[in-house]
């Protein structure tokens, strides 16, 4: 299987190039296709009182799923995303951190010590977006 | 490489001073708040001052680094017309009867625009796709929050959904092409995306996906620049959004948007002889006469100025592809380079299309008044210097001698006669005619009707200010073009790949433990 779809493209490359762009529809349809038409007709179907019922985590239900939530939990969200970005931003860095030196080269031949003062000048932005959130009231639940 | 910070420095104060507009915006007492705009207005000059180089920073990039041929010059446009975008907005966000400022909003009204304005700044200094992606999606989302806050009427709400879901679909689109032409070259780095172009072509096997890759990149982007096929937004977005945010998104985003189509079409080397180069110029052909016909033509049956500017926007807009059709010309024929009269006309157009919209903000003293050509009736017997002013822009709009707009069409139709365009020229030329129509309804509005009813200006002095800095550059350059043409020839076109090739060594593996 794993040698299949780029002998699969080399094969259609060679008889055409742009038939490895069909290529690609046709693996991108089937593949949509496939999970409905498989996951329908391959799926055992249980249908019940409970089986019916909105999963809370195991908890009984206590009502509809269709309802209005506070639009504080959207902004809490939001600011969870600037937690999330600073982190997807500071694992790479970590990754390229010198063992010792603050002079000892870096990636992109930068030296660690300026390395280490622009990732500060992001969390210093990161923090500028949370001291906003925090003046908007955004930490205030009532 | 870590010296390459000092050529932001520019970028690097509308950066600090968007920071702390936004902050400053939450303070309690109004008077604070109120000095937000100040501060904004204070950076952009600064910045402005930092992109002429008076502070002693650099500010030519090297070519090896293969950025934007001519950075300086998109960099000293934002800053020039950030700072007056800045002045012509001065009483926004508005909420009710303008004058009313929503000052609760005030931070991060210019706080987004200091951004975006940073984004326009950076986009000649971009040299890889990630960055392009970047920075132009810092241009953009700051002026979707921009249309949605600028104004408390619901149609602006609309307006700034519509702009934002659109953006998202066009992003999209461009990211797509861009990870065809990362798959292609294994980078990327305009630098070896540019030169794996130079190896394929010479050996005629460049494979469709890149072509694909190529096509797609441009399609996506021609929606900053309100471009066919995906110009179809900016007349219900530039009518909702507040008028100091729409004569922003005439600028902003077109700006960042066409140094974005000229990067991508310079990693072909500008080369149309060639069989990728002559696809992406069929290409930009389709797109430039669909582009200024259909503005100009749809324009016509308009009757709210917003709308009129907004097709008219869409049809500048196809003037300037006509420049990229006719590529970097020949060296021993300066008037064939289509690049430097496209970056000419916008920088022409930023000017021109701010002065006219600073008017309409000007005539527009009563919410939704200026909105319809009837509101602007007889304005020429209660404020004859608005009237003119405004005029004078509409006449540089249309091509008028003696205004700036003339000599943008006049640089675009050489260019396109001297690399064999003539079809181009003559229907650029053609659209400049039906063009006239719908500016001077305008101008006919403000001088032979007679006003239907008593006028209300926004008094503010910056506006005014702007207004008449606008006016006067669109004269004065207009008879002398030389400063304009100095900056944006400087530095000369790229050919293909740069001498200098900056190796980035391989990242040190994480060691856990000994």
């Amino acid at each position: 299987m794993n040698s299949l779809l780029p002998s699969l493209s080399l094969a259609a490359a060679s008889y055409n190039e742009w038939a490895v762009l069909g290529l690609l529809f046709v693996i991108a349809a089937g593949f949509a296709a496939a999970n409905v038409v498989l996951s329908t007709s391959l799926g055992p179907k249980r249908k019940g009182l409970i089986k019916d019922e909105p999963y809370e985590s195991g908890m009984n239900p206590v009502g509809d799923t269709k309802q209005r939530f506070n639009v504080r939990f959207y902004l809490v969200a939001m600011i969870f995303l600037v937690f999330d970005v600073e982190v997807l931003f500071l694992i790479p860095f970590i990754t390229i951190f010198p063992q010792y030196d603050f002079l000892q080269l870096g990636a992109y031949g930068i030296k660690f010590g300026v390395l280490f003062a622009a990732v500060l000048t992001f969390m210093a932005i990161i923090l500028v977006a949370y001291l906003y959130a925090w003046g908007k009231g955004v930490l205030k639940w009532d | 490489m870590e010296l390459h910070v000092k050529f932001l420095v520019p970028e690097i104060i509308l950066l600090v001073a968007a920071c702390v507009v936004t902050l400053l915006g939450l303070a309690r007492a109004d008077s604070t708040r109120k000095m937000t705009q100040l501060i904004a207005a204070l950076a952009t000059a600064l910045a402005f001052a930092a992109s002429l180089g008076l502070f002693g920073n650099p500010i030519a990039v090297p070519q090896s680094t293969h950025v934007f041929f001519n950075s300086q010059y998109i960099t000293i446009l934002a800053c020039a017309i950030g700072f007056l975008s800045v002045l012509s907005s001065w009483d926004m966000p508005a909420r009710g009867e303008p004058g009313q400022t929503d000052s609760n909003y005030r931070g991060e009204f210019f706080g987004m625009m200091l951004f975006s304005l940073a984004g326009v700044a950076m986009i000649g200094k971009v040299n890889d796709l990630i960055w392009l992606f970047l920075v132009l999606e810092l241009v953009s989302i700051p002026t979707y929050i921009m249309v949605a806050t600028g104004r408390s009427q619901i149609i602006a709400q609309e307006a700034g959904v519509k702009y934002f879901f659109l953006g998202a679909l066009a992003a999209a689109i461009f990211l797509f092409g861009f990870s065809y032409l990362y798959g292609f070259a294994g980078s990327t780095r305009f630098v070896d995306i540019a030169a794996a172009f130079t190896a394929a072509s010479t050996s005629h096997t460049v494979p469709a996906l890149a072509l694909i890759g190529l096509l797609m990149a441009i399609i996506g982007i021609s929606y900053k620049i309100a471009a066919v096929p995906l110009h179809f937004y900016a007349p219900d977005v530039y009518q909702g959004a507040a008028t100091p945010v729409t004569a922003f998104l005439a600028f902003a985003p077109k700006a960042a948007g066409f140094v974005a189509i000229i990067s991508i079409v310079s990693l072909t080397g500008f080369n149309y002889a060639s069989s990728t180069g002559s696809v992406l110029q069929t290409l930009l052909t389709v797109m430039a006469i669909l582009t200024m016909t259909l503005g100009n033509v749809l324009a016509l049956l308009q009757r709210n100025i917003k709308r009129i500017l907004a097709y008219s926007s869409i049809a500048h807009s196809g003037y300037m592809l006509v420049g990229l059709v006719a590529g970097k010309g020949t060296p021993d024929s300066p008037m064939s380079d289509g690049i430097t009269a496209t970056l000419f006309y916008l920088g022409g157009y930023a000017v021109m299309n701010l002065g006219a919209f600073a008017m309409l903000i000007y005539l527009q003293g009563k919410a939704d008044a200026g909105e319809d050509l009837d509101d602007l009736a007889g304005v020429s017997k209660d404020h004859p210097a608005a009237a003119l002013l405004f005029t004078l822009c509409l006449f540089s709009l249309i091509g008028m001698p003696a205004t700036i707009g003339f000599l943008g069409k006049l640089y675009i139709v050489q260019s396109a006669l001297a690399s064999g365009h003539g079809t181009l020229a003559v229907i650029v030329v053609i659209n400049a005619a039906i063009a006239a129509a719908y500016y001077l309804k305008i101008v006919a509005a403000m001088y032979l009707r007679d006003p239907l009813y008593p006028f209300v200006v926004r008094p503010q002095f910056p506006l005014k200010v702007a207004a008449l800095v606008c006016t006067f550059a669109v004269i004065v350059l207009g008879i002398m073009p030389a400063p304009l043409l100095n900056v944006t020839n400087k530095a000369g076109l790229p050919s293909g790949p740069p001498a200098v090739h900056i190796d980035m060594p391989t990242p040190q593996p994480l060691v856990l433990g000994n």
